[in-house]
């Protein structure tokens, strides 16, 4: 009876194999942890980057310069509401117009004025869509700004989400498409939304290039009191 | 091993290493490519304007205080009372209460100078804004940013690195004071559904948040300017 002899370099060969599939499954397994790492850590900070673009030193000043402005303003229409003091008359006519002024901020009165209208028609937008558009008009130089009809003030101010998606407005539904009315400068209004990474160009490029927005400048714009 | 294999093998080693290599030497965005003179320039104006800034709205708030003053002498007390309701209810008084005193802050160790920092270890106008609104949407009744009072037409804004709230700097930590119903807003806050890309940073300790409920918070009355240029009746 001949016993061959066991070839140790054939059963080499019938193992590499599967330490070559292994090492194959371990490089895929850590090529695919790498790839989903780094596309995870770009889209996180693109997510935030989208949000927050970065302005420059020079648009700082601009915003400073013209809140300064603003205050100046304010202290001279201050100073005139003193210049009153000696009359009884005109101190409560004074007083008259300084609550009339509260009345409109407040939402207690309706208001009217030029400004621009924004119609987005998309899916619904998650809340912190409609927090920065809403921002973006503010800082824009925006006096007042209603949703759907809706003015925001302080007290309703604050975006919810209920989990059927739809958005809320302390309490009150807002639904697609989204009709923004903004009353300030138009032009303002218009370039502080839709100049290069502002808050127009960002959604669409975070959401998509079809999102339908429209932006009308109009000459008058009403808005109901709350 | 078959040389297509082998090629293989290569091939895949190779895709690695450039993974491996725009995973650790990725550019994160650099908000500011400014000169350190420039840096330095930019510093001084910006103070320049901030103490105007803040020096007009010391007088603003003398003047308001000045012309309530002077109202008291002539108006009937019902009058008074409506103004300062509505004073109130626009952010031109000061709030008391229970409340929540929120500090967000950058990452441990983290210097916003620096020009190549990971934006995700820093707190972003885009967290506060979402913060407030989380507040607003619990019934907050006056909320301030570091002091600032946050109203309606208040823009919290980024610029560069910094944020910008009522157009004021502000610089991390950044405290957040909420007067209104504790339970309330904690409860929100704990919402799985809300400021999830905040709680993600949190939960990787990239940024910190505390959230502490305070017995009594004061914030303080708006002493910005009320821009009513173009809304008329």
């Amino acid at each position: 009876m001949v016993h061959s002899k066991p070839n140790i370099s054939e059963n080499k060969e019938k193992k590499r194999p599967y330490s070559e599939s292994a090492i194959l499954l371990i490089t895929g397994a850590v090529l695919g942890y790498f790839a989903i790492m780094q596309a995870y850590s770009v889209d996180n900070i693109q997510r935030i980057a989208n949000r927050d673009h970065a302005s420059s030193i020079f648009q700082e000043m601009l915003i400073v310069n013209q809140q300064n402005r603003d205050l100046k303003a304010e202290i001279k229409e201050l100073e005139d509401n003193l210049d009153q003091q000696s009359n009884r008359q005109l101190r409560l006519q004074a007083l008259e117009k300084e609550i009339e002024r509260y009345e409109f901020i407040a939402g207690l009165k309706s208001v009217k004025g030029p400004g621009i209208k924004l119609t987005i028609k998309s899916g619904d937008l998650d809340t912190f869509w409609l927090v920065d558009i809403t921002n973006e008009l503010f800082n824009s130089g925006a006096e007042a700004v209603s949703i759907n009809g809706l003015r925001i003030v302080d007290s309703n101010a604050g975006f919810d989400r209920i989990p059927k998606g739809q958005v809320l407005l302390k309490g009150a539904p807002i639904a697609t498409p989204y009709e923004i009315t903004a009353i300030g400068g138009p032009d303002e209004l218009e370039n502080g939304i839709s100049h290069d990474g502002g808050i127009i160009g960002r959604l669409k490029t975070t959401l998509s290039e079809d999102i339908e927005v429209e932006i009308t400048k109009l000459k008058t714009i009403e808005m109901g009191k709350l | 091993m078959s040389t297509q294999l082998k090629v293989i093998f290569v091939f895949l080693g190779g895709l690695i290493g450039i993974l491996l290599t725009s995973q650790f030497f990725a550019d994160v965005p650099v908000n500011s490519k400014f000169l350190l003179d420039q840096i330095e320039a930019q510093k001084q104006l910006r103070k320049i304007f901030t103490n105007e800034q803040l020096a007009l709205q010391n007088k603003v708030a003398i003047l308001r205080a000045r012309v309530d003053e002077a109202n008291k002498k002539f108006a009937s007390s019902g009058v008074i009372e409506k103004r300062d309701s509505l004073k109130n209810a626009i952010g031109l008084g000061t709030a008391r209460g229970k409340g929540l005193e929120i500090t967000l802050d950058d990452g441990q160790q983290i210097e916003r100078t620096d020009g190549q920092i990971d934006t995700n270890n820093l707190v972003h106008a885009a967290d506060l804004r979402d913060l407030v609104n989380t507040l607003r949407a619990s019934n907050a009744q006056a909320i301030a940013v570091n002091n600032q009072r946050i109203l309606t037409h208040t823009p919290i804004i980024s610029v560069g690195n910094n944020v910008l709230v009522n157009t004021i700097n502000i610089a991390p930590p950044f405290v957040i004071s909420a007067v209104g119903d504790q339970d309330l807003m904690i409860q929100r806050l704990d919402d799985v559904d809300v400021l999830p890309d905040l709680k993600v940073r949190v939960n990787e300790t990239k940024v910190q948040m505390t959230v502490t409920p305070k017995a009594t918070l004061t914030i303080n009355s708006y002493n910005g300017a009320f821009k009513t240029k173009y809304i008329g009746e």
